[in-house]
Order: C-alpha cells, then sequence, then structure tokens
C-alpha cells in the first residue's frame, strides 16, 4: 500500500488526547532534525538494539509525507523542549495525522527498520491498521520488522522478542 | 507541590483529595491494564491482559511509570525482554522439579510452558500462573529481572528433596506455591492493616545440651511460657487454626503434600513465617493435625533462622517418635512443645486420675490431640510409673466439634471451586475478598487468584465476612 492509498483508507485523525506539554506542539523542522522518508532514512541514528532508547526516532503518516524525528531530538533550537524528549506532536504542530509509532534503523543494514506502531497521540487503531503502516515502510523498499498487536493491552506491541 | 505536579496526578489518578501518588491511588477509581509489556489504562474491553487498581499498579511498578501511561498511552515494563523466561527456568532448575510437573499445576501444556521458558510473546496471564507456581511475585516477573520471591525456600526445597524421597516434585510444587500464597497473603493482610503483632516472640538458641538437659524439657517450658504470654488457661485450645492465624496473625496454608510429610514451616520473605500443613495422610484426623500445627507452630516461633534454614518439613513419622529418642534436638524440641502445648502434663494426671476407664481415649478427646503424641505425654506425665502398653485407646473417630473448628473452610467455601485448590481455601480467600473490595487489588486479580469469575467471587464476600469477621473488620 503507498502513501496515497493508505491516507485514503485511514484519514487523518487529531491527537488522540491532548500534548502534555506546550511546546510538545511545536513544529519541528528539518533544521531541527526531522526528516521525510525515504531519503532522509540515511540520517537516521543506527541502533544497536531495537527496542531500546538510543536510536529511538518517532515516525508519522500524514497525507502528504512520512516524517521522523529523533526521540532525543538533539538539534532542537533553544529553548529546549520541556519533556526532554520530542513527541509526535512535534512533528505535525499538533494538528491530525494517520497513524504514529517508533522506528529503528538496523545498524548493519541501511534498508532495514525496526517499527512499532507505539505513539500516544497516533496510535493505529487495530492490527490492520499498523500492517497497512508497514506496507508503506515497504512501499519505499525498507525491509521492516514489526512486533505486531499486543493482545494483552489490545495496543501496538512495542518491545521486540 | 507544583501545578504541572498536581496536573499529572490528576492525569494518572483522576481528580480528588490528597497530595502525594499514595494517598491519590487509595481513592482513585482509575483501573490499569498489565501486559506482559506494556501497562495501559483499561481503554479497551477487548484488552485480555491483567486488570490493576490505581493502587496495585503504583505498588508494583511506582509513580514513573504509571506517568509514561499518561505521556506515551503506554509504559514499557519488560526490562529484559528474554529475562521473564529465564527467570521462570532458572526458578524451576533451583526447585528440581521437570516442566511437565509445572505444565500441570498450573493448567497448562507443556509446550506452552516451554514457550515460557523461552520468553515467547504469549498472554501475560499464562506467564502469571507459572510464576505462582514457582512461588514468585507474578506482578514483577519481567519487570525486575530478579523478582521476590523466596529463593531461598527454593534453594532449601531443592537440598532437602534430595534426602527425604517423600518431597517428590510434585510436593515441591505445592510447597513452592505455598510460599507464594504465603507472601502474598502477608503483603496484603499489612496493606490492610491486618498485620498488628499482638505478642513478642523471641527466638531461642536453646536446645538443652547432649549431656545436661534434655530438649524436650526446653520444650515443654516454652510451652507453659507461650500458654502464660497469651493467658491460655491449662484447658484445651478450642481452635489452633484461629490461635495461629487471629492471635498470632500467621498464615496457616493447608495443601495436599502426599502421605508422608505432615507439614512445614516456610520463612517467606522479610522474615515472615508461615505453617504449611497437609490435609493428606494422617493430618485428615483433626486431632493430629492439631498436634501438627502445634509442632510447626514451635518451629516458627522459636527457631533461629539458621535451625529453620528458611524452610523445615517435617514427616508424620518423625512426629511420632518419642521425644526422649528424637536424635535431632530442633525436632525433640518442638514435639515436646507440641504436646504440652495442646495438652499440659498437669492436666494429663489429673484427667487420668478421675476417669476409671478409657482415660488415655477421653484425654486424647477432651483436648485435641494425636493418639501417639497424646498416649506419650500422659506416660511422662505420669512419670512412667504405667506400663506404656496399658496406654491404649480405640481407634475412634474424633469428636465431630474438632472437624469443625479446625477444618472450617475446606469443609465448606462459598466458592465451591477452591476444594481443588485448599492452600487458597483458608484466610487466604477472606483476605483477597476484602483486599478487592477496598481497591488494594482489582477484582480480575480477586477473581484469578480463587479460580473464580469476578461475579461469584462478589457474591461470595458476604459468606467470607461471616466466616472470617476480623478480616472484615477494617
Amino acid at each position: 500500500m503507498d502513501l496515497a492509498a493508505y491516507t485514503e483508507r485511514y484519514p487523518p485523525q487529531p491527537p488522540a488526547k491532548p500534548a502534555g506539554a506546550q511546546d510538545a506542539q511545536r513544529q519541528l523542522t528539518v533544521e531541527e532534525g526531522m526528516g521525510f522518508l525515504p531519503d532522509a532514512a540515511t540520517a537516521m541514528i543506527p541502533a544497536r538494539r531495537p527496542g531500546g532508547r538510543e536510536g529511538c526516532h518517532l515516525w508519522v503518516i500524514i497525507p502528504s509525507d512520512v516524517r521522523f524525528i529523533l526521540e532525543v531530538a538533539p538539534n532542537v533550537r533553544p529553548p529546549p523542549l520541556s519533556l526532554g524528549v520530542a513527541k509526535h506532536t512535534n512533528l505535525t504542530g499538533g494538528g491530525p495525522a494517520c497513524c504514529g509509532g517508533e522506528v529503528w534503523l538496523d545498524p548493519a543494514n541501511a534498508r532495514k527498520l525496526y517499527a512499532t506502531g507505539g505513539s500516544g497521540r497516533y496510535p493505529p487503531k487495530n492490527l490492520a491498521q499498523l500492517q497497512d503502516a508497514i506496507t508503506v515502510f515497504t512501499a519505499y523498499g525498507f525491509e521492516v520488522v514489526c512486533p505486531g498487536w499486543d493482545e494483552d493491552n489490545d495496543i501496538a506491541e512495542r518491545v521486540f522478542r | 507541590m507544583s501545578e504541572a505536579d498536581l496536573q499529572m496526578l490528576d492525569a494518572v489518578f483522576g481528580p480528588g483529595p490528597g497530595t502525594t501518588p499514595e494517598e491519590r491511588a487509595a481513592q482513585s477509581k482509575q483501573i490499569f491494564v498489565r501486559g506482559l509489556d506494556l501497562l495501559t489504562f483499561d481503554h479497551s474491553a477487548k484488552a485480555r491482559g491483567r486488570r490493576l487498581t490505581a493502587q496495585e499498579a503504583l505498588e508494583a511498578y511506582e509513580f514513573d511509570k504509571l506517568c509514561e501511561v499518561v505521556q506515551d498511552g503506554s509504559a514499557i515494563i519488560t526490562s529484559d525482554p528474554v529475562a521473564v523466561g529465564r527467570t521462570l527456568r532458572e526458578r524451576r532448575n533451583q526447585l528440581g522439579i521437570d516442566i511437565r510437573t509445572v505444565a500441570s499445576k498450573s493448567g497448562l501444556v507443556a509446550s506452552v510452558v516451554e514457550a515460557l521458558e523461552a520468553s515467547k510473546r504469549r498472554p501475560v496471564r499464562e506467564y502469571e500462573r507459572v510464576a505462582r507456581v514457582l512461588g514468585l511475585d507474578e506482578r514483577l516477573i519481567s519487570f525486575n529481572p530478579e523478582p521476590q520471591g523466596n529463593e531461598k525456600v527454593a534453594v532449601r526445597l531443592r537440598r532437602i528433596s534430595d534426602e527425604l524421597p517423600a518431597l517428590s516434585p510434585s510436593v515441591v510444587a505445592t510447597l513452592a506455591e505455598a510460599s507464594w500464597v504465603a507472601m502474598t497473603q502477608i503483603r496484603l493482610e499489612e496493606k490492610l492493616g491486618l498485620r498488628r503483632p499482638k505478642h513478642d516472640f523471641h527466638v531461642s538458641n536453646n536446645y538443652g545440651s547432649p549431656l545436661g538437659r534434655p530438649a524436650y524439657l526446653v520444650g515443654y517450658e516454652l510451652a507453659q511460657a507461650f500458654r502464660k504470654e497469651l493467658d491460655l488457661s491449662t484447658g484445651p485450645i478450642p481452635s489452633m487454626r484461629e490461635l495461629v492465624e487471629i492471635q498470632l496473625a500467621t498464615p496457616v496454608i493447608q495443601a495436599p503434600l502426599g502421605e508422608m510429610i505432615a507439614g512445614a514451616t516456610v520463612q517467606s520473605t522479610r522474615q515472615h513465617r508461615a505453617i504449611v500443613l497437609n490435609v493428606h495422610g494422617k493430618n485428615a484426623d483433626p486431632r493430629v493435625r492439631r498436634t501438627t500445627m502445634a509442632h510447626e507452630l514451635c518451629h516458627l516461633l522459636f527457631d533461629p533462622s539458621p535451625q529453620l534454614q528458611d524452610l523445615r518439613v517435617d514427616e508424620y513419622d518423625a512426629l511420632d517418635e518419642r521425644d526422649d529418642l528424637r536424635a535431632d534436638p530442633i525436632e525433640q524440641r518442638a514435639n515436646a512443645f507440641a504436646v504440652e502445648l495442646l495438652a499440659p502434663k498437669s492436666e494429663a494426671v489429673a484427667r487420668y486420675r478421675s476417669s476409671a476407664e478409657g482415660a488415655l481415649g477421653h484425654f486424647l478427646d477432651e483436648f485435641g490431640i494425636s493418639f501417639t503424641a497424646g498416649r506419650y505425654q500422659l506416660w511422662n506425665s505420669l512419670k512412667r510409673s504405667v506400663a506404656l502398653e496399658s496406654l491404649w485407646a480405640p481407634n475412634t473417630a474424633p469428636d465431630s466439634t474438632w472437624e469443625e473448628r479446625e477444618t472450617y473452610t475446606l469443609a465448606y467455601h462459598p466458592l465451591r471451586v477452591l476444594a481443588e485448590h485448599p492452600s487458597r481455601a483458608g484466610r487466604f480467600s477472606a483476605v483477597v475478598v476484602r483486599a478487592a473490595s477496598l481497591g488494594a487489588i482489582s477484582w480480575d486479580t480477586a477473581a484469578e487468584w480463587l479460580f473464580s469469575t469476578e461475579d461469584e467471587v462478589k457474591n461470595a464476600q458476604a459468606d467470607l465476612q461471616d466466616l472470617f469477621p476480623d478480616v472484615f473488620k477494617v
């Protein structure tokens, strides 16, 4: 499924809950570390272990593109983010998005991603929406490992086993 | 406390009084869902994980994790994805029991237990069931790489199972689970304020000496001092179960331990101790069970930790030996304590002299003591002035009142399924239901622990209140 088909099937929705901090709605820029798939994937920081905080990027799908940022967002212009990390809403300016999650770059393969649907603001509503989001990544030519759906909590799984 | 802190408290627990997480949690109606990896709010009826009250979630995972749930929609509570299976496998190996035994005890098939030990993605409830069978704190199995549970008991179980053939893998697993019941009951009773020590007994290193005073004399003295401390007359003790559970606030776990084992004393974490009583074998006679309980009580109250060794298991045969012939001073002292506690010598002599015929039989029934123990006690009380063989009693059924007082909820329990799970059928069941009614644990947790549905547990509340009124006074 390509981006256009995905956004048609899953129209953008406002954040599922309010941003926890005022600056969580601040739109971050490319200069501050936001990138777009697939081209900017080379700028991603590889992770030693998918699922860890190191190398964790946040992603969102909106009708125009798929965007991401390193969660710890080291290049944010002053003042620093009050929570110390970026939130998905920093990729949308607090606006609507189709889906969001976390993604890590394989350290040995620049075309391999580890992606979850872990987002408090733009979570996939079910496994099908998550799987379809993954096909957007694969349509860009990435090999993607996804931990799937957590039946215990009825949300996207965030831990790789 | 800043406005932001108060806002976070509101977001985690909902609006309410109090300025600390503990105060807020105590009033909160918020329900969390614990999965194998994640903690979330209870947002979906389809979620099949463990429902936790705010108090439960706060106690197990602490405030920072609950804040993460607010900020990120979920909090990762798995410290290491492969640690959970490793923990289960290592504990099973410590206990020396095989996968089939664990599977049978937890109601799962062996292939599922293998998958759990490989940390495969499986429902958290399956992990919890296996953790409980192994005596582990199931709340922490993926959260903490070394979850609380009694590791020393496990090690000791393994060691003595090599020496005691009666400790089959099934009995070892039952004892491990009994230690979980004790650990959980103690934790909940502390939380509910049910554990207020009324008496202060001190452990005693005095086991007599090989050439001086024998250990059994020390046992007699301890029993006499014990009666005095509790203001007990020299008459029969109406219910050992009540004495131990209510007056001494000590868990008594009744469990199937085969035909050879009488009972055990386990040291839970934080120095708390509990008695495990076999419901099979000779303990089927409540007089024997009282004797076993009195024997274990001596270990529990007076053995220092090195002597208790975290777990002490007693066989029926050992409890039947004559006190003065027992080689082990620890057991000799406990045996003497038991008989003197249940049937003081002075009373034994008085009863014998006032009863022309069938003196021993009346004595056993009146004081609720086993034949062997009572017979030796009477013989010793008479300074062995009569032939032991002359002290005889017909093998009659005990007075039914002993059965009622000591068996209690094993014979009848409002949750009938607990007849198959005697270790959960005692005071534990009442403490669990009370904890759920006060929000200390969820009804989901209570139902899981009592092998019932939430409605069944709620409906049993009134009956349990009648059976264990002191638990429901808090």
